[in-house]
């Protein structure tokens, strides 16, 4: 597959500021991609570079329907590849909403006898049909998200950039718009950026996790989830001291691996947790829970589990935990 | 360049006019000065001792004052145009849309221009009003069409200059004060034409000062000096706020 979006050392500054440095990734056709990183880190920078908004001071933003790659600063020739939605989609207020869509259709140079089909059918895809003559400004943030959205589905571009298309929505206009995402993604390219995790893991296939203005990682959903490691924890009847005892001469893996042994009671429950970190790969996390569940046999075990890290803790540590030495560029 | 997306922009904009107070309110405003400027210019032009001439000739560009209020109606006009679009963020719509910099700037300016037009329209009430009370011989036609002409072509020359500062300037107000410095301190340039003794000077303010241009239209006088010369500021500015757009130096 030919890529749609090519990044190559991707660079901005704002005056003595770094904004993004260096930033190089490829998305594939048809992918749905999310770019993932806490305010600030640069991914609204990194978009209206990859949509040609702005120019690089370093590197180069593509764009590509086919073999060949355009420069998403070369003007029309990108821009018609393109639907974005801009952080917190910028409308005209005073216009109504199928005015303003018309007014879109004419600048992407849709021909008048298609407006109106192309008008409709956005307006269905986006759920806005009740609210196609309302006055943008007097309609709810997750409406207007949803204009901004049905005008970047317009034309049919090939290549969707969507930056935050989720901020400031309730779980409800959430859930849809992660349906609306999905849907398109069937057919486009899709690159979203995100500060929340829930929402690239629910309709992303691939992540890239920005700190800092730095790419500090990628990779499918499974594997950055597998880069936080697994965690293996166990339920016991016996009290904290009992199963301290008991696992004392197990070879549980040293402070180097990383291993961390937590043991708490829980009153309530009259149970005891074990939680076990340092499981670096599935396998290893297996073989700690077959020890572990041998040695706390005899103190009543309710049961072990092994947990696979979940994203926000790896999200957490790549993005605070100074992981920019092991990122992958 | 595709004519069809300025006309867009520009349909929009001019219905934004419309549909904004800010709108009303200039074209409201307008009416009520042009209204008692005229009404004093024609009890004025019919006392004794007054100048001779046609009193259309002095409606247009006879006086300071006209040229202040013009001024000021430009920079609210045109402060919207960019700026506007800037300071809402839908600048980021509109320039990642496949419509090219200059296609923009141009449906911004028609849209600027056309509405000051507009504001314009009403005022021949007062050409026909003249021609009712004092007789044909008072209004010739041509004197009028002139002053006419030569209004919407400084007008358009005082628009391209507000676009251009409108694309520089990072808000509204940034962009109304920009405007209206430059333009005032482009009338005020007239007067030194009086006090230079220096000849290249004297040239220069005379070649520059867009108001004084207008003296020769309000005459009947159509000199391709004064069209070519108001073109060329028009197409300058233009350029340049092109040039401005694309250089995205203010997001």
């Amino acid at each position: 597959m030919p890529p749609a979006i090519v990044a190559t050392d991707l660079t901005r500054r704002y005056g003595p500021t770094l904004a993004l440095d260096g930033v190089s990734f490829e998305v594939a056709r048809g992918e749905v991609v999310g770019l993932l990183g806490p305010n600030g880190a640069g991914k609204t920078t990194c978009m209206r570079m990859l949509t040609g908004f702005l120019p690089p001071t370093r590197g180069r933003a593509q764009l590509g329907d086919g073999e060949d790659l355009v420069d998403a600063s070369s003007g029309k020739a990108a821009r018609r590849l393109l639907g974005y939605l801009p952080e917190n989609a910028p409308l005209y207020g005073e216009m109504r909403v199928q005015r303003y869509l018309a007014f879109r259709a004419r600048l992407r140079g849709i021909a008048w006898r298609e407006r109106g089909k192309a008008i409709d059918r956005v307006l269905e895809a986006c759920r806005l049909g009740d609210v196609r003559s309302s006055i943008i400004g007097r309609l709810s943030k997750g409406y207007r998200q949803r204009v901004g959205l049905a005008d970047a589905l317009l034309a049919e571009p090939p290549v969707l950039v969507l930056d935050e298309p989720g901020a400031g929505l309730d779980p409800n206009q959430m859930r849809e718009l992660r349906q609306l995402i999905a849907d398109i993604g069937r057919e486009r390219t899709v690159l979203l950026s995100s500060h929340l995790l829930s929402e690239v893991q629910a309709v992303c296939q691939r992540v890239l996790i920005v700190m800092k203005g730095k790419l500090v990682a990628s990779g499918d959903v499974a594997s950055l989830r597998a880069r936080g490691g697994a965690r293996v924890v166990a339920r016991v009847e016996g009290d904290v001291e009992a199963v301290r005892a008991a696992l004392e001469p197990v070879e549980l893996g040293d402070a180097q691996d990383g291993a961390e042994i937590e043991v708490e009671r829980d009153d309530e429950a009259q149970l005891t947790h074990v939680s076990l970190s340092g499981g670096d790969d599935e396998e290893r996390a297996r073989e700690l829970s077959a020890r572990l569940s041998k040695a706390l046999a005899p103190l009543g075990l309710v049961e072990v589990t092994v947990e696979r890290a979940p994203l926000e803790r790896v999200f957490a540590e790549l993005t605070e935990g100074g992981a920019g030495g092991e990122g992958e560029r | 360049m595709r004519p069809g997306a300025s006309l867009a922009i520009a349909g929009r904009e001019l219905s934004a006019y419309f549909f904004s107070p800010l709108g009303w309110i200039v074209l409201a405003l307008f009416l009520l000065v042009q209204g008692y400027a005229f009404y004093l210019m024609v009890e004025l032009l019919s006392q004794p001792m007054a100048p001779h001439g046609a009193p259309m000739q002095f409606f247009f560009g006879g006086t300071f004052i006209y040229w202040l209020f013009v001024i000021m109606v430009v920079s609210a006009i045109t402060m919207r145009l960019l700026a506007e679009e800037r300071q809402r963020g839908t600048l980021e719509v509109l320039l990642t849309a496949p419509v090219s910099e200059t296609e923009v700037v141009i449906g911004k300016f028609a849209a600027g221009w056309l509405f000051y037009g507009a504001l314009w329209l009403p005022t021949l009430c007062f050409v026909a009003v003249l021609g009712q009370v004092a007789g044909r011989d008072a209004v010739s036609a041509g004197p009028v069409a002139a002053g006419y002409i030569g209004t919407m072509l400084a007008g358009g020359a005082c628009i391209a200059i507000g676009t251009l500062i409108s694309a520089l300037a990072r808000s509204q107000i940034g962009a109304a004060l920009g405007t209206f410095a430059v333009l005032t301190l482009l009338l005020l340039l007239g007067p030194l034409e009086l006090f230079t003794a220096e000849p290249w000077l004297e040239a220069l303010v005379k070649h520059v000062n867009l108001f004084d241009h207008m003296e020769d239209f309000g005459r009947g006088v159509i000199d391709s000096r004064h069209v070519v010369f108001h073109a060329s500021v028009i197409t300058f500015c233009l350029a340049a706020a092109v040039k401005a757009l694309e250089r995205r130096k203010h997001v």
